[in-house]
This record gives C-alpha cells, structure tokens and sequence, in this order.
C-alpha cells in the first residue's frame, strides 16, 4: 500500500536566451501537459506546463527567449515583466555552455531582481566539440546557486533538475557577487549597468572554462557553403520552394480528401439519420450545408496547418532559419523586417493561411504583425485559377504574360503596403542592426516537434475555426433565405435569395471598374469564404441567369463588354487587379484575427478592400483613355 | 582597424565600438564588449560578418561591423 503524499504547489519561470534548448527542456518536464495563453494584453505566446517534482507541482511557464531584460521588443518586454513581476517563487535559468558569458549577462540581470535561482546548463555536448567544456563544479562554486547539466532531447540531468528545484523551493539561494542594492544603475544607465555585471561576468567565465581558441567544428564548414551567395541563395531558394510544395503539392490531395470525407460519406450518413428521426428538411440543410460544411472547412485545413507548422518547426530548431535571417537581410530590410519575414511571405503565393502561421520564425511581435498583414496580398494559387480564367477569356494567347504581371503587382503591392503600414505597425521600432547568434545545427526533435505541431494545430481549430464555421453558416442562412419569389426555405434560387439581393445592391458599387453585374458581385462576395469558389459561384449564377450555349469565358467576356461601354479587356484588368487584393478568404481572415486580434483584422482589411478598389478604377478609368 | 576591413580567419580584440549607446548595450548583450577575442570566419553574402566570440558564432551586418574598432595582436 502506498501513501499518497501532498505536494506543495509552485511557480517557476523558464527564462533563458533564444536558441539555448529552452522550450525543449520545457517539453521534456512538462510532456503534454501543457497549455498555450498570450501574455496579458499582448499577442505574445507564452507555454504553460505542469511539472511533477518529487516534492511539489510545479506550474512551469515558458518565458519568451531574451537576451537581456532590458526590452527591445513586446517579446522580451514580457520576459522582462514577468521576472521583474515576481509573481513566481523560483527562476530556473537556462545557460548555454557554448555561449557562456552571453547566457551569464542574462542570469545577472535575474539576479539584479534579487530572483532565487537555479541553473540548467545545455549544450555541454557542443561545447566539448569546440573544446570548451565548462568546469561545472567551478561553475556552481563561482555563481553560488544550484548549476544541473541537462541534455533537453534525452532528459539527462531531469532528475537531478527536479532534486535542485526542491531544494532551492526549500531553501532558495540568490547568485553569489551580485547584490542588486548596490546595481541601482541599472534602471537608469543601462550602460553602466552592463559594464558592471560583465566585469562579474568575466570573472564567472575566466572560473569555469578554459580560455582557449575553439575548435573548428561541421557547423562552420556548412556556414561556408549556407551563408555564400554562390550557394546561399539557391539553397535558400530551394528550401523555400520545397516549403511552398509542401503545402501545395502535398497538402492539397490531403485536404480534398479530408474535404471530400466530411462533404461526401459523413455529409450523407448526417443526412440519413437526420430523416430518419424525421428532421424538418430545413433543418437538415443547416447541419449538413452550413455546420458540417464549415467542420469541413476547418478540418481540410488541418493537414496544410499541420504540414507548415512541422516545416517552420524544423527550419528553426535545425539552426538554418538563423541563416536565412542573414542571407535575405538586405531583401527584407527596406521593409523594416529581418530576412525571416521572406519565409512567409513567399509561403503566401502557395497558401496565404499557412504563411500566416509561419509568421512564428519571426522573433519579434510587431514584425510577426507587419509581416502578417502583408501575407494577403501575397497572390495565393486560388486566386491564380480565377486570373487563368479571366486571362483566358480575354487575352487569349497572351493570358500567360498577363497572369505573369499579376505576379509582379503582388510583389509591388507588399513592397509598398509595406512602405505605407510600417510606420503605424513598428510604430518607430527601427529594424536593429542585424547582430545575431548562429547556433549549431542540430537535427530536429521529434518529440518537441510534436508538442509544437499538436498545440499549435488545436490553437488554429478552436480560435479560427470557430470563426470560419460561424461566417460560412451565415453565407448558409443568406443563400437559404427567400427576399422575393414563393420559394421554401433551402430551396431558393440564388437571385431570389438574400446573397443575390445583397449581390444586386452592391453591384452598382463596381460600375468605375466596369463590372456593375450581379453575377460578379455575387461571384466576389463568395470569394470572401473562399477564392477557390469565385468562379463556381459565376457558373452557378450563368447557369441561372445567361446563354446555355455559351462557354463561362464566352459568356463573362460578353457580360463585361457591356458594363464597360466597349473596354472589355481593360475592365478584365481591373477585375483581376480587384480580386489579387480586395479582401483575403474567412480561412486567413480567421487566423489573422488569432495571431493579431480583431482590430489589426478589420484594418487591414478595410484598408486592403478601399485600396483594391481605388487600384481598380484607376486601372479602368485611365486604361479606357487609352 | 575596424572588423569591415579584417581579412576572413583573422583574430583581434575589440577596442571600442562607436555606435549609438543602444546598439553598443545590444552588442555587448551578445558577448562582444571591450577587449574581447573575436575571429572573422567569414564573410557572408549582402556583406554580414560572421564572427566567433568564445565558443559563440554572431553574424554581424557590414554598417555595424564597420563601427566596431579592433587592435590587432
């Protein structure tokens, strides 16, 4: 018979520099007993786990990665609050051996905040293969708190972590030379401040490792070849065209089967048992064409999230994505964002809500922001399908070269959003000079590439799902609902329905472009849930409402020739340039709304329609003069 | 000499570094201060300067590379 015993509670903030095994250690200690919160009033994740030591359970949270608590961005400003805050009983400070002293000015700025502490040191592996193995004994003998070796992947050294946070719950014990009385600078000369705690940690380091050139080790050799413009930047380019196939290529067969799956079988056996218990037809519509849908639309995503999430999990842990900061630097850096933003950004022309996701390699808030709100504008591969088709109705053998310069507006259109939106975005937050670590490469995880995959994926089902599924049973209840005619509810034809009374209100809107036809509104609106049905909803209103004999391309070119007194192609244009920027689809709508919250949502949106729209008929009004 | 001019697979020690007090605080975050060991291994492409300072590896872009002095041994 065993006797339960009662284990105090505690909280324990993980604090450590970006790159040194941090979240790994985290995910070993906490497994999947974790949750994902944003940081009081601001858009940054912070993990929270619970943590069984032998004598207490431990709320472990997993602070952002510093490198100092003197904040530069709203990532490390919520590092910075939460040790300064206090509200936590123990600091567990994770040092990284191949970068002693930068990890020790970290830890004496946590011991400035007169924080009980204790040390997990990592990349003890790395640093012996430089031959700079640091003497932990003396280590601990120098700092006067607890220092635990621990290998993050493996979980060596867990056990002796967890024995060293009892204790020091027990009987915490402040870092040795540091007296923050006597660091009273350090609020307002954080120079001078920085002086001080180096020449402490000059003395903790001159201690505990050899002084000694390191060694040459694989990962500079790579450096070469990875960091070199004759083999940088292809190699660059083809991780980045292997992300983009990833989440077109592989992700799309994945998504219409589990599309395919929820509308076709599931869809059918919903319907089946609905009749069964005799389910008023209306009723069954709404479940199996509006809420089942909507599941449908999250669901299909989830393979393509699942998919860019694992890619941004490996990109980074690998080590290359620091790389890929140095190799588009200068790219990126007119637009006030470090080369990382390129990844998204080039993500965006496969898929606009997977590049949103991989905002993540962006280490700062207000650059994941920036970045995000230029994604939409990123022409996606279903907004291709619609200039393919308007391209080939009316351009014929040119289409290509037209589809070719739709491209190019895109990149011209994030070039210069970007100009305009980093003022109010970055709000004068310059991009710093370009001044970052490179860590060794490492093969990723699996196991923490699970936690980030799982975690993240369950964010993106639970706060953008519920989004989208509450927009596309609205666009269910619109389409279903009679405004005119003695039609049954679910069963209305689209111009009779409330969507076509709101597409015919609103097509005058169009008339400076030279589209004011219901049908192309209508067909706008619904590419607002997504572009994918642009051109479904224009066949399906043609079907109703135009010439039988004639082809959809045959028969929008002769709709637009009309409304645009004679200047088909030139209104073509216009339409197309509308539809590369005039809103994003719910899905990306949705996941901008998570990551950055309602407001930047509807400003940028707002912003990108008024923006489209005056492109448009600027394009038709002077393109008709000519 | 500044570390803009050092020849990759040199070594030398900072001097001095003339930037705004916020930049000198960020670099001096990242280990690289006053009278440190530093080795250029490479330079990379659009110009950054990857250094080696203790067992660390920095990559340092050329404008700010070119405000860090160094005294050669």
């Amino acid at each position: 018979m065993t006797a339960a015993v009662a284990r105090a509670t505690a909280t324990v903030v993980l604090v450590g520099n970006p790159n040194v095994g941090k979240s790994t250690l985290f995910n070993h200690l906490t497994r999947s007993r974790q949750r994902v919160v944003n940081a009081p009033g601001t858009t940054v994740s912070l993990a929270h786990g619970n943590w069984n030591t032998p004598a207490h359970l431990v709320t472990l949270v997993d602070l952002p990665g510093t490198y100092s608590l003197a904040a530069r961005s709203p990532d490390e400003q919520v590092a910075a609050d939460a040790v300064t805050a206090g509200d936590h009983d123990l600091a567990l400070v994770v040092l990284d051996a191949t970068a002693l002293s930068r990890s020790l000015y970290l830890l004496a700025q946590v011991a400035v905040a007169d924080q009980p502490v204790v040390v997990a040191l990592t990349m003890v592996d790395l640093a012996r293969a430089r031959g700079l193995t640091p003497d932990v004994a003396a280590l601990e003998a120098a700092l006067g708190v607890p220092v635990i070796p621990v290998h993050g992947r493996s979980g060596e050294g867990a056990a002796a972590l967890a024995a060293a946070i009892d204790a020091a719950l027990a009987c915490p014990s402040r870092v040795r030379g540091i007296d923050p009385h006597e660091h009273s600078e350090c609020l307002n000369d954080p120079l001078t401040c920085a002086e001080h705690l180096f020449e402490w940690v000059h003395n903790v380091v001159d201690a505990a490792q050899p002084l000694a050139p390191p060694l040459p080790t694989p990962a500079d050799r790579l450096d070469r070849v990875l960091l070199t413009s004759w083999a940088g930047i292809p190699i660059f380019l083809a991780v980045v065209w292997g992300v983009f196939q990833l989440t077109t290529v592989v992700a799309t067969p994945l998504m219409d089967g589990v599309a395919n799956l929820v509308t076709g079988p599931i869809a059918r056996a919903l319907s089946g048992a609905l009749e069964a218990i005799h389910t008023p037809h209306w009723l069954i519509s709404l479940m199996s064409d509006g809420v089942l849908a909507g599941v449908g639309t999250v669901l299909s995503f989830v393979p393509l999230m699942a998919i860019m999430f694992a890619a941004v999990g490996v990109l980074e842990g690998s080590g290359y994505l620091a790389r890929v900061a140095v190799v588009a630097d200068r790219a990126m850096r007119a637009l006030g964002l470090d080369g990382r933003a390129m990844l998204p950004l080039i993500v965006g022309f496969g898929c606009n809500v997977p590049a949103l996701a991989a905002t993540a390699v962006l280490p700062h808030a207000r650059q994941r922001l920036l970045t995000g709100l230029l994604v939409p504008l990123t022409t996606c591969t279903a907004r291709l399908a619609i200039y393919l088709m308007i391209a080939h109705a009316f351009f014929g053998s040119r289409a290509g070269t037209v589809v070719f310069a739709m491209y190019v507006l895109s990149i011209l259109l994030v070039v210069v959003w970007g100009l305009i939106a980093r003022g109010p975005v970055m709000r004068g937050e310059r991009p710093g000079p370009l001044v970052i670590a490179l860590p060794d490469y490492q093969p990723p995880h699996l196991r923490t590439l699970g936690h980030a995959v799982w975690s993240r994926v369950m964010s993106f089902v639970t706060k953008a799902g519920s989004v989208i599924l509450i927009a596309v049973v609205v666009l269910w209840v619109a389409q279903a609902v009679p405004v005119r005619g003695d039609h049954a509810l679910t069963d209305v034809p689209v111009a009779d329905s409330v969507y076509g009374a709101v597409a015919l209100a609103t097509a005058p809107v169009l008339k400076p472009m030279g589209v004011d036809d219901w049908r192309i509104s209508a067909a706008l609106i619904s590419g607002v849930a997504a572009k994918e049905v642009v051109i479904g909803a224009l066949a399906q209103s043609y079907a109703l409402d135009g010439d039988d004999e004639a082809s959809l391309g045959e028969q929008l070119r002769a709709t637009v020739h009309d409304t645009s007194g004679g200047h088909g192609t030139t209104a073509a244009v216009a339409l197309m340039v509308f539809c590369l920027s005039y809103l994003p689809c719910l899905a990306t709508l949705a996941e901008q709304r998570r990551l950055f919250g309602w407001r930047w949502t509807a400003l940028a949106a707002s912003a990108q329609l008024f923006g489209a729209y005056a492109l448009a008929v600027a394009v038709f009004q002077v393109g008709r003069l000519l | 000499m500044l570390l803009s001019a050092l020849h990759p697979g040199a070594s030398a020690r900072v001097r001095s570094v003339s930037a705004e007090s916020d930049a000198v605080l960020r670099l001096r975050e990242m280990g690289l201060h006053n009278g440190v060991t530093i080795r250029l291994d490479l330079i990379a492409t659009g110009g950054a300067c990857i250094v080696t300072v203790g067992a660390a590896r920095l990559a340092i872009d050329r404008a700010t590379a070119a405000l860090i002095d160094l005294d050669l041994p």
